[in-house]
């Protein structure tokens, strides 16, 4: 199991990052969402993934699932999403501005 | 409320900026909210920072739960003086925004003021926490601000410029995220103090993990510092926003990555600096030379200012690199001097740009007939970040290079003093082109309001130079703190904690 989401933070790692690397903003948005869901999954591997076990230690309770994980895992998926949101906005913004969808600066050309 | 001043740092401008939210369209109500809501903030932390004088490390524990479980926050003497340093250069940037009519009326009506509160608070937050996922939530308080107020107005510059500044701060949480999950999963904790307990009794795998968990950290913090690999996206993001609000992000927001620094650097990673501090100090040699050669190419001003701000924090890099006391202490010291000096020379750019109506220096010229006092500040903030006598800027250089030849680091100390010829040089090529010479065009009447910051900032440089001796034992004694790791256990979990004493989340879960 712990294999299996390794390859899976992975895929989803190497796949945003080629995303990210494109030159234009609808696809670096994708890539972006992608990278933080592979670091989402990340953390969830740190915690060790147990099945069937309460996340709640009370009496009598030996055996646990770690809940801490999942709280930050919530943490940064509502960050994600309001910076993913805002990333949305800005590059829409941008492409009716700019005429383009191109993430790069071109310098304004400066007289000598 | 002596108990709870370690929090108002951060309550006390998310009440102001929600209150500032609610006078929308009312620009004037909100300007006197801003000011005195920050001028109240200033006492307070000026309060806290001579409770803290005294050697204390306060600990605040957020919902009172106990602390390696519950949020804690921390402060000592660096952390009250950096909370100080934000507020005073947050006020200075928005005194120019409103005295100097620069942001223009739609920006300020638009939350500009809700906006620089909230990143106060972002900032706030980042220098107080004790807790290393709670740091990644400040970061993004601050980076979710900082976003809106790079992009505020949004012409066609500044969205296009937000665009890359966004994906690349975007990017270093994302690495933030994933280096706070592995260290988590190799500790079991999150908590820096109970991490300064746990990672010196690592071995093997968890050990190596650990190492690389350090090293992804300092990239997200390089990135937000802007040291030299990491640097492209500040040349551009910075002069894009108006005067007031690249004042605030060159003096306070890249601080906050090095501030990180020291504070992981010191606390989570203390036991093991060897590499670290290697790569640091190579970093922080290349961020000088390659800051300053970028800053000499330049001609529109606040661009060139900006490859300045890569160069200084490449001698920031430097000094933590060392990882000695008096290294430590000239990274505190440069801290001061910098920030206050590099805000004051972005609002002095926004009032040059103002006068001739250009940001180009080469279309400047004969500023000094103009504005002869706004000459003379420049003179002095100028010759203060090159590093000359006897401005702040010349302590500060000092003391980093005595560290460095302490520690017999010849190589980069004698890049950090060949940058200071460079820096020096290309403060002489804006004093050339923009206050000497014919003028170019129409100017405008030089002297408002706002620029009365400027004054304030640089009378602060002044004052750390002509006070250099108690604002130096004050660093020292700040650097001597910052490696005496066991007393922030002490504060935070108690006496006589030790790693094996407090169980660690899910090291027994496995």
């Amino acid at each position: 199991m712990e294999l299996l989401m390794a390859l899976a933070v992975g895929t989803l790692f190497g796949t945003g990052l080629y995303l990210c690397l494109r030159r234009r903003t609808f696809q670096l948005v994708l890539g972006m969402v992608l990278l933080s869901h592979g670091a989402n999954l990340l953390i969830l591997n740190m915690g060790r993934i147990r099945r069937g076990l309460p996340p709640l230690v009370t009496d009598g309770v030996t055996e646990y699932t770690d809940p801490l994980v999942q709280a930050l895992i919530l943490t940064a998926i509502v960050i994600g999403f309001g910076v993913t949101a805002f990333l949305l906005v800005l590059s829409m913004r941008s492409y009716q501005e700019n005429g383009d969808d191109s993430v790069n600066i071109e310098q304004e050309e400066q007289p000598h | 409320m002596n108990a709870h001043l370690p929090v108002l740092p951060i309550v006390w401008p998310l009440a102001t900026a929600v209150l500032l939210l609610f006078c929308r369209g009312r620009v004037g109500l909100q300007r006197v909210i801003s000011l005195v809501s920050l001028l109240g903030l200033i006492v307070a932390e000026v309060l806290f920072l001579q409770r803290m004088l005294t050697g204390e490390i306060a600990v605040y524990k957020l919902g009172a739960w106990p602390a390696p479980f519950g949020i804690v926050l921390m402060a000592d003497r660096l952390s009250a003086v950096m909370l100080l340093l934000a507020s005073v250069t947050a006020l200075a940037a928005i005194w120019y925004a409103f005295g100097d009519q620069s942001l223009g009326e739609a920006r300020e009506r638009h939350h500009f003021h809700p906006l620089m509160q909230f990143i106060l608070m972002g900032v706030n937050g980042a220098f107080l926490t004790g807790d290393i996922f709670n740091l990644f939530v400040w970061y993004e308080v601050m980076l979710l601000s900082s976003y809106c107020l790079i992009t505020l107005g949004g012409g066609a510059r500044q969205l296009r410029a937000g665009i890359p500044y966004l994906a690349v701060n975007l990017f270093g949480s994302t690495i933030f995220l994933s280096a706070v999950g592995l260290l988590y999963g190799v500790t079991g904790s999150l908590n820096m103090a109970h991490l300064s307990l746990i990672t010196p009794g690592l071995e093997g795998t968890a050990a190596a993990v650990m190492q690389a968990t350090g090293l992804m950290l300092m990239v997200v913090f390089g990135i937000k510092a802007a040291v030299f690999p990491l640097y492209f996206w500040l040349p551009d993001g910075y002069p894009a926003p108006p005067a007031a609000i690249s004042a605030f992000f060159g003096g306070v927001a890249t601080k906050v990555g090095v501030y990180s620094m020291i504070r992981v650097g010191t606390l989570v990673f203390g036991g093991q600096t060897a590499l670290l501090g290697e790569v640091l100090m190579a970093v922080g040699a290349l961020s000088m030379l390659i800051g300053v050669w970028g800053a000499v190419c330049q001609t529109e001003i606040r661009r060139l200012l900006s490859f300045h701000v890569v160069s200084q924090i490449g001698y920031l890099v430097f000094a933590l690199g060392l990882f000695t006391e008096a290294g430590l202490a000239a990274a505190v010291f440069y801290m001061l001097h910098y920030t206050i000096v590099k805000c004051s020379l972005f609002l002095i750019a926004g009032v040059m740009e103002r006068i001739s109506g250009q940001n180009n220096l080469k279309k400047m010229g004969g500023l000094m007939e103009t504005a002869p006092v706004l000459a003379t500040l420049f003179f002095i903030g100028g010759l203060s970040l090159a590093g000359l006598p006897p401005w702040s800027g010349f302590f500060a250089k000092f003391v980093v290079i005595v560290a460095g030849f302490q520690e017999r680091q010849y190589l980069y100390t004698f890049v950090a003093v060949v940058t200071g010829f460079f820096t020096l040089f290309s403060m002489m090529k804006i004093w050339h082109l923009a206050f000497w010479g014919e003028k170019k065009g129409p100017h405008e009447r030089p002297w408002r309001l706002g620029y009365l910051s400027v004054l304030l900032l640089v009378s602060f440089s002044v004052t750390l130079a002509v006070w250099f001796k108690p604002v130096n034992n004050f660093a020292r004694q700040a650097a001597a703190q910052l490696l005496d790791t066991q007393a922030y256990v002490r504060a935070v979990l108690g006496e006589g904690a030790t790693a094996t004493t407090l169980p660690a989340a899910n090291k027994e879960a496995r």
